[in-house]
């Protein structure tokens, strides 16, 4: 098992050292000049020069990314170009409002997802199958960027019931913290918990086929044990590798739905720092988020050698 | 058939609708340097468009309450502030930063950290006494060297790690020698005689010099004004509080409030709807389609004006450099629907830089100036021909919905327009770097202070910005290096200054190196229970006196 771990974690060294290469090149194809930006209208040139090297733009690209990837390793993700704050001030700002945002929108998507994919797989044409397809239907047929304004204006302009926007931290008031986070989720873990379910169906369904499965029936044992304990159990693997993909769709979703409810989050960050230009928050913004997402799909991994012992042994 | 588009002027005011526009506030007037006393007039400047709500006579400001403000761009204390009032720093630099004087209503200036504030007798030099025991909000005292500290700034901004530029450098330069003669005196020696450095003076926040390091981390923010700057989470918010030793409480009374809490939004949209919800109680700069929802509850006002929105002609490109050319395309925008269909009617139609309380102000110019038959007689007679469309160059995200009036307006006229949205950096950058080819979009402020400042200090009326309108030494630029020299010479408010205004308001039309189509205004949300909200001064750049705000419980 620990040659299993540890053979992943080092395919996973790869991953990060190439996305860092990808995340730096991409920014500098963008077209603008940091310096240009912050030196305003008013500057000369030498200003202007003298703004690149402040900013150390004036190296290199390969030597800005050897110093950036070595301060990097030492911890030192460098300073904002923009408002001249250290970076790891701002990541230390922004991630908690995401992970909080990522983790209760997550839950919400297993906890509707799975058990409606379950159920759907289980009773195939049932009424769970057609509440599933309705309820795929209007979920993924609103993009959450629509979702999360029409909940805007219903629940927090109309009723008034939730903030329309900010972050309360759970440590500081756990009530408002889950009513500042309550319309993002929603907004955000219903659509990926439409994708899910479908994926949880299809694969439970599938498994129901099985002739294990007819073998268990014929026991006598319960649907409820036959589902939970053969059908659920060997649909596990197609489930946790597209829950574990889903992380990627949660970030990702999460820049969308954090803009609409003006959530300080990462994905505010990203987008406000590509705008700015401000390379070295964008660059370790998104090494941060590449990082949880190479991190969840390696704990799926090893999920799998847990969920399934061929794979371990393999 | 002359050129002289002034003539026309008297007959196009009948065109001249009711109030009409702005949508530009929202585009973010990078307000850059800006900078009070005993009040002498104490006249207040009362908002003009929009529904006011100011505070009632009969009632009597209360102490308490948490005032709940938003904006759209985070903090940025790094790019030079307190000497660069970026929109996004405006709260703090109104309610917690001061300068040596200010103008309230007109360019009278009055007191604010100075006790004295004199100029020999031909004003090139000036002698500046500090207001005794006036102290910073952490308890140092303001000395001479603070105030330096400013200048410093703007003269070396790399030696303090500043990354960006100030436009009050230009005044800054002016100053060849600063003395300190005791320690609440100084002296300052102009190159010659200088008529408006008041001007900058009052643009000039004063913040403590040695705790500057901190202020551009926004770990200590030093001001001496009512309210002190408390805490920010970058990305989410600031919290100010009251300054309980402010130096004008007798005077102004106030602060009032227990705490100014600002919310940093990812748009104005969001903005809108957490005003609406009430989550938020003031907004200042939002566009006018979102502030249309809120006219009729009147929650809405406008600051009084700074300036205008403008497409520029690089006037070095052949295909521009003809002025018929340029005031064709001047007649050619329909400014009353800019400012009804796009401003919302908050402010009005006009071709002017010049606010009402400006002595530069001319009546004649708050007309449409919108004539496209004549403007393609112009074309004509200037044989304008188009190998390529010309460019207009803008911030996308600024101004989505004028960009095509603009190319709808032009073509009208025959002038093929190609639109080239760019991001608002890349924008900037373009600005730095003038790199336009032939148009490009942008706002300016600061037309309210003396009009000599106005040419000499904004971006689109310098003389090394001239480029864009013509060699200074080719007949246009002649005459309007010939208006700045005299107006340097004498009194902003002399009858011989006026005359040169008024030479000016006759070359700007016929000139035509901007084309205005709004005015660049600031329009304000303010909610029910705001009170006090209204009183504006002069410098910096129209700022609310939040020292009179107050809520109502």
């Amino acid at each position: 098992m620990f040659a299993y771990v540890l053979g992943r974690i080092l395919q996973a060294v790869p991953v990060l050292f190439l996305s860092s290469i990808a995340v730096f090149l991409v920014l500098r194809l963008v077209p603008g000049d940091p310096a240009e930006s912050l030196a305003g209208e008013d500057a000369t040139d030498e200003r202007v020069a003298e703004i690149r090297v402040q900013l150390g733009i004036d190296q290199p690209v390969p030597r800005q990314y050897i110093t950036w990837i070595g301060d990097l390793a030492q911890g030192d993700l460098g300073t904002s170009f923009r408002n001249g704050l250290p970076v790891s001030r701002l990541l230390k700002a922004s991630l908690p409002p995401t992970l909080e945002l990522a983790v209760v929108a997550y839950a919400l998507a297993l906890c509707i997802g799975i058990p409606l994919g379950v159920m759907a797989g289980a009773n195939p044409r049932s009424a769970w199958d057609w509440l599933l397809s309705g309820y795929t239907l209007v979920t993924i047929g609103i993009p959450s960027f629509l979702s999360g304004i029409l909940l805007l204006w219903i629940f927090s302009v109309v009723l008034g019931w939730f903030p329309t926007s900010g972050r309360v931290a759970f440590t500081e008031d756990p009530v408002d913290s889950l009513r500042h986070l309550a319309l993002p989720a929603f907004a955000l873990g219903t659509g990926l918990a439409a994708i899910l379910a479908r994926y949880t169906r299809t694969a439970v369904s599938e498994i129901m086929g099985h002739d294990y499965i007819r073998t268990a029936k014929a026991k006598g044992l319960s649907q409820r044990t036959v589902v939970v304990r053969h059908a659920l159990r060997n649909s596990l693997i197609p489930i946790v590798t597209i829950a574990a993909l889903q992380v990627g769709g949660v970030m990702a979703g999460a820049v969308v739905v954090e803009q609409v409810f003006t959530r300080p989050g990462m994905g505010r960050l990203v987008v406000e720092s590509i705008q700015n230009r401000d390379y070295l928050v964008v660059q370790s913004a998104l090494v941060v988020l590449v990082t949880i997402f190479v991190g969840v799909n390696l704990v799926a991994d090893l999920a799998y050698g847990f969920l399934d012992p061929r794979v371990r042994r393999k | 058939m002359t050129n002289d588009m002034n003539e026309e002027r008297l007959s196009r005011r009948r065109l001249l609708g009711s109030a009409a526009t702005l949508g530009v506030g929202a585009a973010g007037l990078a307000l850059v340097g800006c900078g009070d006393d005993d009040a002498q007039n104490g006249a207040v400047a009362t908002a003009v468009g929009a529904g006011p709500t100011p505070t009632p006579s009969t009632e009597q400001p209360k102490k308490g309450g948490v005032l709940k403000v938003g904006q759209v761009a985070d903090l940025n204390l790094n790019t030079g502030f307190p000497a660069v009032l970026l929109p996004q720093n405006r709260y703090f630099g109104y309610s917690g930063m001061e300068s040596l004087v200010r103008y309230r209503d007109s360019l009278l200036p009055e007191n604010v950290l100075a006790e004295r504030f004199e100029y020999n007798a031909d004003r090139s030099k000036l002698t500046v006494t500090l207001k005794p025991k006036v102290t910073f909000h952490n308890g140092a005292k303001v000395t001479p060297e603070d105030v330096f500290f400013g200048i410093d700034l703007m003269l070396d901004p790399k030696k303090y790690g500043v990354t960006g530029s100030f436009q009050l450098v230009t005044f800054a330069k002016f100053i060849t020698d600063k003395k300190r003669v005791d320690e609440r005196t100084m002296e300052f020696t102009f190159d010659k005689p200088r008529v408006n450095m008041t001007d900058f003076f009052a643009q000039l926040s004063v913040t403590h010099a040695a705790s500057y390091e901190d202020l551009k981390v926004g770990k200590s923010v030093q001001g001496t004004g009512a309210y002190m700057f408390k805490s920010w989470t970058p990305n989410q918010g600031f919290r100010l509080e009251p300054n309980p030793n402010w130096h004008l409480t007798a005077k102004e009374g106030g602060p009032y409030l227990d705490a100014i809490e600002g919310k940093i939004f990812a748009d104005q949209d969001a903005m809108g709807l957490a005003f609406e919800s009430g989550d938020i109680e003031l907004v200042m700069g939002i566009n006018g389609t979102i502030a249309k929802r809120f006219r009729d509850k009147k929650q809405t006002r406008l600051a009084p004006k700074v300036g205008l929105a403008y497409v520029g002609c690089v006037v070095t490109n052949p295909m521009l450099k003809d002025k018929r050319v340029r005031q064709a395309l001047f007649l050619a925008l329909d400014r009353k629907r800019f400012a009804e269909e796009i401003g919302e009617g908050f402010s009005p139609v006009t071709v002017q830089p010049w606010p009402t309380n400006s002595p530069a102000f001319d009546k004649a110019l708050e007309a449409p100036f919108y004539d496209p038959a004549r403007a393609k007689d112009l074309l004509k007679q200037a044989g304008f021909t188009q190998d390529r469309p010309l460019k207009i160059e803008y911030s996308g995200t600024a101004y989505p919905i004028h960009a095509p009036v603009w190319k709808e307006n032009f073509e009208a006229i025959g002038v093929k327009i190609e639109l080239v949205p760019t991001e608002a950096n890349q924008q900037t950058a373009n600005f730095t770097a003038r790199k336009f080819t032939d148009m490009f979009v942008a706002a300016h402020a600061f037309a309210d202070l003396s009009p000599l400042t106005n040419f000499q200090q904004t971006f689109p009326y310098r003389i090394p910005n001239i480029s864009y309108y013509g060699e200074p030494g080719g007949d246009t630029g002649q005459e309007y290096v010939a208006i700045i020299k005299e107006l340097e010479g004498v009194d902003p408010a002399s009858a011989k200054a006026k005359e040169g205004y008024s030479r000016f308001n006759k070359l700007w039309p016929n000139e035509a190196w901007l084309l205005p189509f709004q005015g660049a205004d600031r329009i304000e949300l303010v909610g029910d229970k705001v009170r006090g909200f209204g009183e504006y001064f002069l410098t910096l750049s129209q700022s609310p006196n939040f020292a009179k705000v107050w809520k109502k419980t």
